[in-house]
């Protein structure tokens, strides 16, 4: 009788494993499709004539800071050089203990102002605002700490224009992402609610002038796994989620959203590890409650380059974070688990995330515990056992080459020792980091690891990432 | 299953290794591709660099040079950056290098998509005055981009009698395309008012025409700022069409004789308050001073961006500073809140004004 079940449990965790693939592929076949419509209007979509448009919507960009003094200058600078008739930037400084808000006032010539605005959604007590029209208009809000959601609400507070970008102070965005995620809205004003942009790890990459001036591939193992794990959530699966309007996430690092729409959900959630899931589904719900036409849109040429976690020890806090924050959302939106009335949030993209996502790691961790036990037992061969777990290391590596391949329209990191790199890392990722990666978000469900608001991410500079560490 | 599953497993052994060759082999194709662009992108600067500055036509061209984008690239950037007897010396290259027929035959039905667009991009830019009936035809064309590229290449060459053609298609077509389209009449210049607003005025009687196409054909009118459209963006901004009356107000800032003063006046009390807000910043482009007091009053406006367009106004008009002072003690905390961001945008509050952040919520 065990050893039925334990035969039977393991065909399960292969017919999961086989399942899951599937569904990837399935989603990298039509973000195919839909990268290939995206980056045809790219290319001869005249974009480039919004630049000079005056009927082209203004857009208020939210950097959040918390003991950013390393890159916050080169952040500012970099999103100060964007590509857009109107915009402002509007820095939160959430109570850093380091020289974050000094390092703004001299750089900028920041001065005091009694800037008013109103107090839509609730925050952390804000002190002073400073303010400068020079290299661009940039407003520094300075206020008790309060974690990044509160920090962003607090932003979008001050924000005046319609539209807001939120995004992190640890980011370098690309000249052109705001002119091609803004296309979205001015093609459809009236139902554009939110468009999510493309991030890349910033690590390896020449920054000169706040700008990329090289895109390489990062030289640490650890850095180079998460090139391929961005690439396979943004190129493969993200604009097939939101080619059919069930976009589940709309990503912290840059996401645009109409003001209106973010105030009235009540803003971020704060003290909440995922907020930005968090946020992306309660627009869902209260667009789809009411019945009101919307949509949120996936833009993958608006490209942001972020630092990612140079050490296991970073990474591991931040998977567990992010495992946490997938898991309160689990609960939080359970109601549109397999829910008609959320449309393909409901039906598609939302189931799919808990089961794929949330209770992966447990299913792959029951599979490494199973699978020897029914060797041991003899309730399945070793034989084939092992061309099981061929089976599954294969199918993932092969979605990732997929991922890689679709990838490639944006040409980067195409010399010979890159492309050798990235094959390597695909198949490589298999032996230790991507169970070391399960272990952890396992550690996550059952309450492990200890994690802080901000992340504890140890920053190096948006400048300095190039250099070896 | 015994049997099965070795075989599902070498199957995607080998898609994998594929795939991973293919990635490989994409990569390296890539890195050539972009050096070999790079490669001759360089010759053809130097080269066409070399006739122009000599004045010297070459007998014949290589025929693949007229098939190259990165041709096309370097003659259009050429054509771009030189006028005068240079000019005509580029158009004299372009004819003998056949590269239009060229464009023609690729913008053809038969060749794939990429290909037609790419061609489209580069005709439209080079084309000349004979292209037009071509360009013309190319308007109904089945594919989008082909449209409204065909439709900047006659704004490029100010073909007028095309413009009644554009706006039909803006009333078939989806709003995006709408926007596109759009987007070339500013190019034909004064000559398309008239055209534009008779097509406003047959439109207006068509139960076809959509919202879009004539909001978009006004603002077309604004961005030209012809006085002849004045009659026609004044009737729009009294019809029933919320779209129409948001247009014509921001439009008839711009054109600045004294009956548009009047109707954007006039307009502040419309019950959108999109059109309040547009015309409140239309006032700001007609720089009369004797307006600030009305437009204060907009300060206390229920909507948020009514009180900010009008606090923006009130920044650019002659006066509108001292209206603007006046409002930091209004009871009204609404419009002293406005009145005080515009202040500090410009730096120029007033000493002694109590920094207060408000916090009232709306």
């Amino acid at each position: 009788m065990i050893h039925r079940i334990i035969a039977v449990a393991s065909v399960g965790v292969l017919g999961y494993f086989v399942l899951m693939q599937l569904y990837l592929l399935t989603l990298a076949l039509i973000s195919a499709f839909a990268l290939d419509k995206e980056r045809m209007l790219e290319r001869f979509g005249r974009i480039d004539d919004m630049l000079v448009s005056d009927v082209s919507p203004p857009v208020s960009i939210v950097l959040p800071a918390y003991n950013e003094e390393v890159g916050v200058v080169e952040s500012v600078r970099s999103v100060a050089m964007i590509s857009y008739p109107r915009f402002e930037i509007v820095v939160v400084n959430d109570g850093s203990n380091d020289g974050t808000l000094q390092k703004l006032i001299d750089t900028f010539n920041l001065v005091p102002v009694p800037l008013p605005f109103r107090a839509n959604i609730p925050t952390a007590q804000v002190g002073q605002v400073y303010h400068s029209t020079r290299p661009v208009s940039i407003t520094v809000v300075d206020k008790l700490n309060g974690g990044r959601a509160d920090a962003l609400n607090a932003g979008i507070n001050v924000a005046r224009f319609p539209y807001v970008m939120l995004t992190d102070a640890d980011v370098l965005i690309d000249g052109k992402a705001l002119v091609n995620a803004m296309r979205h809205v001015v093609e459809d004003r009236d139902r554009t609610v939110a468009v999510g942009g493309n991030i890349r790890p910033l690590n390896g990459c020449v920054v000169k002038f706040g700008h990329i001036v090289e895109a390489n591939v990062p030289e640490s193992f650890i850095e180079r796994w998460q090139l391929l794990e961005y690439v396979r959530s943004f190129v493969a699966a993200r604009p097939a989620w939101a080619s059919f309007n069930g976009l589940p996430l709309v990503s912290g690092a840059f996401g645009i959203y109409l003001r209106e729409a973010v105030v009235n959900v009540g803003g971020l959630t704060s003290g909440h590890m995922g907020e930005d899931m968090d946020l992306t589904m309660r627009i869902h719900r209260y667009y789809r409650s009411r019945g009101e036409p919307y949509r949120m849109v996936y833009a993958p040429s608006a490209l942001v380059w972020t630092e990612v976690p140079s050490t296991r020890q970073v990474l591991r806090r931040q998977r567990i974070r992010w495992h946490r924050g997938l898991m309160t959302a689990a609960h939080d939106f359970r109601s549109s688990f397999f829910n008609p009335h959320h449309g393909a949030v409901g039906m598609i993209s939302w189931p799919t995330m808990v089961l794929f996502e949330y209770l992966a790691p447990i299913i792959e961790m029951a599979g490494y515990l199973i699978v020897p036990i029914a060797i041991i037992l003899g309730a399945v061969a070793w034989e084939n056992a092992l061309l099981m777990l061929a089976l599954a290391f294969l199918a993932g590596a092969f979605t990732s080459l997929i991922a890689l391949l679709l990838d490639e329209r944006y040409g980067y990191f195409n010399r010979p020792l890159a492309a050798l790199r990235l094959v390597l890392i695909v198949f490589v990722e298999n032996f230790g980091l991507r169970q070391q990666t399960v272990w952890w978000r396992v550690r996550a469900l059952i309450g492990g690891g200890s994690t802080h608001g901000w992340g504890d991410m140890q920053r190096r500079g948006v400048a300095n990432l190039g250099k070896a560490s | 299953m015994d049997g099965l599953l070795p075989v599902i497993t070498l199957l995607m052994a080998t898609a994998t290794l594929i795939a991973a060759l293919t990635l490989v082999a994409v990569k390296l194709a890539h890195r050539i591709i972009l050096v070999g662009r790079g490669v001759r992108s360089a010759i053809y600067i130097a080269a066409l660099g070399e006739m122009i500055a000599t004045k010297l036509l070459p007998s014949h061209m290589p025929r693949q040079w007229a098939r190259d984008r990165l041709f096309h690239q370097a003659i259009i950037d050429y054509r771009r950056l030189l006028s005068g007897e240079d000019g005509e010396f580029v158009d004299e290259l372009i004819k003998r290098s056949k590269v239009l027929p060229s464009l023609r035959r690729c913008i053809q039905p038969p060749w794939l998509n990429a290909i037609r667009l790419r061609a489209i991009g580069s005709y439209v830019e080079l084309a000349s005055q004979q292209e037009i009936p071509h360009l013309r035809s190319l308007l109904t064309d089945r594919n989008e981009f082909v449209r409204f590229h065909a439709a900047h290449g006659l704004g490029r060459l100010g073909d007028v009698a095309s413009v009644p053609l554009i706006l039909d298609l803006c009333v078939r077509v989806r709003a995006w395309e709408v926007a596109k389209l759009a987007d070339s009449l500013p190019l034909f210049g004064r000559e398309a008012v008239y055209p534009i607003c008779r097509w406003i005025d047959l439109a207006w009687q068509s139960p076809n025409s959509t919202e879009q196409a004539v909001a978009e054909a006004a603002r077309t009118l604004g961005l030209i700022g012809d006085l002849d459209a004045e009659m026609t963006l004044l009737e729009l901004l009294e019809s029933d069409r919320r779209e129409w009356r948001i247009a014509a107000a921001s439009a008839l800032g711009r054109i600045g004789s004294d009956s548009s003063r009047f109707a954007l006046l006039r307009a502040l009390r419309n019950e959108s308050w999109e059109v309040r807000a547009r015309s409140v910043r239309a006032l700001a482009y007609l720089a009369d001073g004797s307006v600030a007091p009305i437009v204060s009053g907009l300060l206390s406006d229920s909507q948020w961006w009514v009180r900010q367009n009008a606090a923006e106004t009130l920044g650019e008009l002659p006066g509108g500073v001292v209206e603007l002072t006046k409002a930091l003690e209004s009871e009204d905390h609404f419009a002293a809140d406005a009145a005080r961001n515009q202040l500090a945008e410009l730096r120029l509050l007033p000493a002694g004004v109590s920094p207060r952040l408000s916090v009232e919520t709306q």
